[in-house]
This record gives C-alpha cells, structure tokens and sequence, in this order.
C-alpha cells in the first residue's frame, strides 16, 4: 500500500512539471485556411515611448507578409468600435464600484462577443495581433554558454563590460542562472475566441547587462538604436507563414 | 519498514517541495517627519481597493496581525473592526468610488468619502488625531540568490543551491496619514511580503513590519538592527 501512494505521489509530481505547449499551425495551413483576417497591434506598457518608431518599421512589413502569402487584411477600428457600443450597454458592468476590480469573465465575454460580430460583418477568417513584448531571456554562467542570455532565436552577451577570466573560473564553482527583460517582436494568430492558431517570435535584444549581482539597464538611447537586430527579429517571426514551424 | 518511511518522506518532500519560507524584516529606517507623538491615538483604515481578490489575502493577514499588536503598539491603534465598519458604512452611501465601465477612480467621491470619513471618526473619537488609510499596492523588486529587498524591507526564501536574479512579484504596504482635523497628509510604504498571503493560523509573518512602521510613527526612531 505503502508502494503504491509513494508511485502514485511521483507520477503526480513527474505529470505536474510536465509542461503542455501548443502548437502553432503550418504555414501552409494558415495560408490555405485563413485568407482574410483583421490585424491587432499591442506594444507592450513599458515600450509606449518607442512604440512610434518600432511601428513604422514593423506595420508595412507585416503587411508586405500577410500580402505576398495572399492574405488579405482590415485594421481593427471597426473591431474597437463594435466593443465600445458594447461596453456602453447600460448592463454591463465591467468593474465592481466599491473596489474598482476588474470583472474578467465579463470583459471576456464582449471580447468574444465583438470578435465574433466583426468577423461576421467583415467577413474574416481570424485575427492577428502583431508587437513587440517584454519577456524574459534566460541565461546561465555554464562556460559553455558563452555568458550570453538566449531568447526567440538570439542571444546576447548579458554579462556587463562582457566576461573577464574572472566569470570564466568563477563560472567552474558557482552555477549561476537567471533571467534578463529582454524585447521580441512577435505575431500571434488566433480564432474568434482568442483561440490559439499559430505564434511565432523573434527576439531584439535585452534590457540590460549584469556587472556581478548589479543590474545596469541600457540608456534609453541604447534601446532600438540597431536596425539590424529588428530587421533581424521580424525575419524570424516572419517564419510563421514563410516556413514550416516544426 | 525503514524503507517505507522513507520512500514516504521522499514522496511528501516531492510534493511541497523543499522551502523555507523567511518572515520579512526591517532593512532600513524610512524617513519622514511625521509629527506623532507616541501618547496619541490613531485610526486604521483599509481602503476598498484592498478588497480585490489579488490583495484581500494580504489584508486579512495584516489585520489579524495588527490585532495580535495592537495592545502594544504606540500611539495606540483604536478598534479596526469599528473604523472599518466606519468606513464601509460611507462607501455604500457613495455607491462605490470606481466607474463601472472604466474602472477609474472618481476623485471627486474620493475626496468626498475621506471628508465624511473623517468627520465620523471624529464623532466617534475624540481623541483620534491622524487616521492611516492603507492600501497594498502590487509591484515587482529584485531577487538575488532567493533575497529580496525593496521599500526598507527584506525578505528571503531559500530553495537549496538556487543562485539566481530577477524580478518577482511582491507586495508593498502604502499607508497615507491624514490629520482627521486638519489638512496634514503624507504617504509611507514599506515592503509587505514577496510570497502568498500566510494562511489565518499564522498570525506573526507581518511583526516586524508592523513594528517597523510604528517605529517611524512614534518620535522615538530606532536604528535597524
């Protein structure tokens, strides 16, 4: 008996750190499946200074992408508009007045609910939300991954001043790891219930570097001075209906 | 039979894992000019934000542990359950401070309930000079090898070998003195807790911030030890 609550505890435990992840549809699939979808852009809160030039890059080349695989394409006012004659209605209540708390399951359920009008009216197929978001990039000081953090497709050096011989021979007795913010641009294709279809992302490049235990964080100057890296980032993500994401 | 005790312990540790979880405490004074004096009394007075399901918890616990303090704490803190009552009785009167399609503060019923607030505390005592209107506000700090410190508090929780930084999610205690008959205002914070809320039987995770923050209140500073 004793053996048996043991067994059952580890594949528990074994199935709880089991992580799902969820596929993204072939290219060939989105292309033949989805020929007309309304584009959402969501720049992340932190990024809003930089939002404007990042945008003006990155808006034509989607739209150059979504062209040359033959799909067609609406901005999303009519989306935002369908949402706000909705959340104007006089029974919605979005947030509770006393504690100013958000009421999620409702706000969920204009979302679908305008979703699913627009695509009615508009005649779509789905929905793309294209931007450049926060998130963060790992790293370790394994010798062997040469002291950079690595995130959707890149890497870059996160140690400040870059690693000396002193993180070289430190890095054989201290196992060191972390995580550094880093930027991404990315492109998400979903149905009208904001469920998943495909997702793909290309990493730009980290916020900031460490100098021992300290995080120093780039000017703001620093951020998004190279063209290269979001030319860089939109050719990966651009992989979604380029290639297969196998 | 050894065997078996082992095998069940191992099962158990896999199970809730192998932390330790380390109470806040002081890091450093906060630094304010509050003029309290330690024989007065004062008001303590959650505001309805608290009462959002991400930070209810926290308030929970803070209150049941102000309320094990209270008979030692100077100035004295008056009855919670009576102030709060207070004012819950003012926010249903108001219907509420926040729009319910936008979620935005009403600055006006704002500035309408603390006035009503105070003028019932007043009624009701006396002897009450400033009322501590607390909020818990959510941000993130930096966590360095399971060590996190931010707002004069830190924290630790230990996780074996884990040597890692980055930013977590932490709590922070936002408290905005107010004169009750006057116009004297001004805001403190003070690192809460960077872990789940503890559950009712633990009543004893928040003392040293409670202490803490009295500390700044009283004239009498202690330097952190």
């Amino acid at each position: 008996m004793i053996y048996r609550i043991f067994f059952i505890c580890l594949i528990g435990t074994l199935l709880a750190s089991c992580k799902s992840t969820q596929k993204s549809m072939s290219a060939a699939d989105l292309k033949m499946n989805y020929k007309r979808v309304l584009i959402f852009e969501s720049y992340s809160a932190q990024l809003m200074p930089f939002k404007q030039a990042l945008d003006s890059y990155y808006r034509p080349q989607l739209s150059k992408l979504l062209a040359k695989h033959g799909i067609e394409h609406v901005s999303s006012k009519r989306y935002f508009e369908i949402f706000d004659e909705l959340k104007n209605n006089d029974d919605t209540v979005l947030f509770d007045p006393v504690t100013g708390q958000k009421n999620d399951q409702q706000h969920q359920v204009l979302v679908h609910s305008a979703l699913a009008q627009v695509k009615a009216e508009l005649n779509l197929d789905a929905f793309v939300t294209y931007g450049v978001k926060i998130r963060k990039a790992s790293f370790s000081n394994n010798i062997f991954s040469g002291y950079t953090a690595k995130w959707d497709g890149v890497s870059e050096p996160y140690v400040y001043g870059g690693a000396g011989a002193g993180d070289f021979f430190k890095s054989f007795v201290v196992q060191e790891g972390g995580n550094v913010p880093a930027a991404s641009f990315y492109i998400l294709f979903e149905d009208e219930n904001e469920g998943f279809l495909a997702y793909n992302a290309g990493g730009i490049e980290i916020f900031g570097t460490f100098n021992g235990d300290e995080y120093i964080a780039k000017e703001e100057s620093e951020l998004f001075d190279d063209i290269e890296q979001i030319k860089h980032a939109f050719m990966l993500a651009s992989k979604i209906l380029n290639e297969d994401n196998e | 039979m050894n065997i078996r005790c082992l095998l069940l312990a191992l099962a158990i540790l896999c199970n809730v894992g192998c932390m330790t979880f380390y109470d806040p405490r002081p890091l450093s004074n906060i630094e304010t000019n509050l003029p309290i004096d330690p024989q007065e009394k004062v008001a303590w007075v959650w505001l309805p934000m608290t009462e959002r399901s991400d930070i209810k918890p926290y308030q929970i616990a803070t209150t049941q542990n102000l309320i094990t303090l209270q008979t030692t704490l100077n100035p004295v803190l008056v009855s919670l359950a009576k102030t709060n009552q207070i004012a819950q009785g003012k926010l249903r009167k108001l219907g509420g401070l926040f729009d319910h399609i936008n979620g935005k503060l009403d600055v006006n019923r704002y500035a309408m309930f603390l006035a009503e607030l105070k003028a019932a505390l007043a009624v009701e005592y006396p002897a009450v000079k400033y009322v501590f209107l607390a909020t818990i506000r959510s941000e993130k700090a930096k966590y360095v090898d399971g060590r996190v410190a931010w707002a004069h508090i830190e924290q630790k929780i230990a996780t074996g070998p884990d040597s890692s930084t980055h930013y977590t999610d932490v709590k922070t205690l936002v408290i905005n003195v107010q004169e009750v008959k006057g116009d004297f205002s001004k805001s403190v914070q003070i690192g809460l807790d960077m872990k789940a809320a503890p559950q009712e039987s633990k009543v004893d995770r928040y003392d040293e911030v409670i202490m803490h923050l009295w500390r700044t209140f009283s004239r009498e500073k202690s330097p952190v030890i």
